[in-house]
């Protein structure tokens, strides 16, 4: 959360709970995604409600609290290169960082599973 | 474009502003929260450490007595500004904050009375008379003004014509969003009701005149920091007639002319309401800020601020992603929402991309923020001593942002 006295910039009312999301919309997103050309064999009507779906959960994992200095800590060093890159960074960081996440437990469970 | 273009900051004008030509590169839209200073504001305030440095009337040597005539000539002067006719109706304090808990602490309440204020009312002129209600059985009313800016007078003549309501206390300009409200028509609402009218003139008094003569409300509230002069200086400036209705809250240095181990002489207001040293070199430097607005004048000031306006209407209203809180674009403070992007994490990129200062949060409105069900936003505010440019740089950036941040 940016800390910015009392001014009141971390009292957003939209806010989407971390857990909810990497545990449920992250995973759905990861799979509606890779799973999306599929989509052209059901008909274009269920094919735009399956991309409103994926566009809907990637616009929601902006809404997360996560590190947000840190994002805009490496957005802004990026943009004296690229603004787009910039741009692109901070609007994938909540995804980037999710994504690092799940393969870190992933690394966690098989190197436990490893041991055992 | 791919790759960052270099900025060009030409045309900045930084003469009289000290701080524009030690930052030749920084935009700085943030002046509904603080003004720049112009520099005969600061020789102001250093002329009192370097010439004067004694305290106005406790000390008879000429020092102190000239420290006196300066700050007798500052309240004349400011009272002057405000369209009052007596030195005495101006009260220093140390801000518009200070000024309406002396307001509010200082009144002689009745038990049962009613305060009025709108719900647009920044924290300073909503807390204290929330506290006072705590304390004392003084109630508050809120009148609402919604999330476009529409009010119905109706609704306030409803609470003003209660008996029981004493004092109405609205902000002249919101430091939230663009309001015009009918100040005028309000005032005499409010008199005819036997209600009277303070006026937290804080987010005014850099953009347009106030005045008592032309309103005939009876008290006034501001905060020299926020109209060029320093901070830590402001004034609560009253009709007269209405120190009856006042006793102060706060003793101490200045405040008697006389004591004993049991009861003490108040010394005439308004000194009485003065407790302590006053912010002696702050005061110079206030005189200063309103010899420079009158020296520039409102009417050049508002047709600065009317072009900055237009230019920002042009620039912004077709922006995607951008909405726009409040009745709309045409004024020198806007607060918006670019698309679903967190106001604090816009008002950062602005600075740290393109070295713009804005504002994000829920200006010290919690309770507007609260009652709409709004999410914080960004304020951008300028003033008269913004440029095209800058208004244009705003406007590349917020076209930049928008098409690659959101
Ligand atoms: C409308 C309004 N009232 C009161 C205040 C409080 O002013 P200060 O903090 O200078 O006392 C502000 C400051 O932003 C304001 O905008």
């Amino acid at each position: 959360m940016l800390d910015t006295g009392c001014c009141g910039t971390n009292l957003r009312n939209d806010r989407i709970s971390f857990w909810g999301y990497f545990t449920l919309a992250f995973p759905a997103l990861i799979v509606l995604s890779a799973m999306y050309p599929l989509s052209f064999l059901i008909g274009s009507e269920r094919r735009g409600k399956w991309k409103t779906i994926v566009v809907s959960l990637y616009e929601m994992s902006k809404r997360i609290i996560l590190v947000p200095k840190l994002k805009l800590f490496i957005s802004t060093k990026i943009y004296l290169i690229s603004p787009v890159l910039s741009g692109f960074t901070f609007k994938l960081f909540n995804l980037f960082w999710m994504m690092s996440m799940w393969f870190l437990l992933a690394w966690i469970v098989l190197t436990i599973q490893r041991l055992i | 474009m791919f790759f960052k273009k270099k900025l060009n900051h030409e045309n900045v004008e930084s003469g009289d502003f000290p701080l524009k030509s030690n930052h030749p590169d920084v935009v700085f839209l943030d002046n509904a929260c603080t003004s720049l200073k112009p520099r005969e504001v600061i020789e102001g305030i250093s002329s009192y450490y370097s010439e004067f440095g004694s305290c106005a009337l406790r000390s008879v040597h000429k020092l102190g007595k000239q420290t006196t005539t300066a700050v007798d000539h500052a309240r004349k002067k400011i009272s002057q500004f405000v369209g009052l006719k007596k030195a005495e109706e101006v009260i220093f304090t140390r801000g518009a904050t200070d000024s309406i808990n002396l307001l509010c602490r200082s009144f002689q309440w009745s038990e049962g009375d009613e305060v009025i204020i709108s719900s647009l009312e920044h924290n300073s002129n909503l807390l204290p008379w929330i506290a006072l209600g705590e304390g004392q059985r003084v109630n508050l009313n809120i009148w609402n003004i919604d999330k476009d800016g529409r009010f119905d007078l109706k609704e306030l003549e409803a609470l003003l014509s209660k008996k029981e309501s004493k004092l109405l206390s609205l902000c002249s300009d919101s430091n939230i969003i663009p309001i015009d409200l009918p100040l005028a028509e309000i005032i005499s609402l409010a008199h005819k009701n036997d209600v009277l009218v303070h006026l937290d003139a804080s987010q005014t008094l850099l953009h347009r005149p106030l005045n008592f003569n032309d309103l005939n409300f009876d008290f006034m509230s501001f905060s020299f920091h926020k109209i060029l002069g320093p901070t830590g200086i402001g004034a609560l400036c009253l009709k007269e007639e209405h120190y009856d209705k006042m006793k102060p809250a706060i003793l101490g240095g200045e405040t008697v002319v006389n004591v004993t181990n049991k009861a003490y002489v108040l010394s005439d207001p308004p000194h009485c309401y003065e407790a302590g040293i006053g912010s002696y070199a702050e005061i110079f430097g206030a005189v200063k800020a309103i010899e420079y607005i009158e020296k520039i004048g409102y009417s050049q000031i508002q047709k600065k601020e009317e072009e900055l306006s237009l230019l920002m209407q042009e620039g912004l209203e077709s922006l995607r992603g951008m909405t726009f809180l409040g009745p709309g674009l045409n004024s020198h403070l806007v607060n918006l929402y670019l698309g679903e992007m967190d106001s604090g994490e816009l008002s950062i990129l602005l600075d740290k991309n393109y070295n713009i200062m804005t504002r994000a949060g829920v200006h010290c409105g919690h309770y507007w923020y609260n009652q709409n069900q709004l999410n914080p936003s960004l304020r951008i505010s300028a003033a008269f001593y913004n440029t095209e440019s800058d208004i244009q740089r705003l406007v590349e950036a917020l076209q930049e942002v928008s098409k690659n941040y959101l």
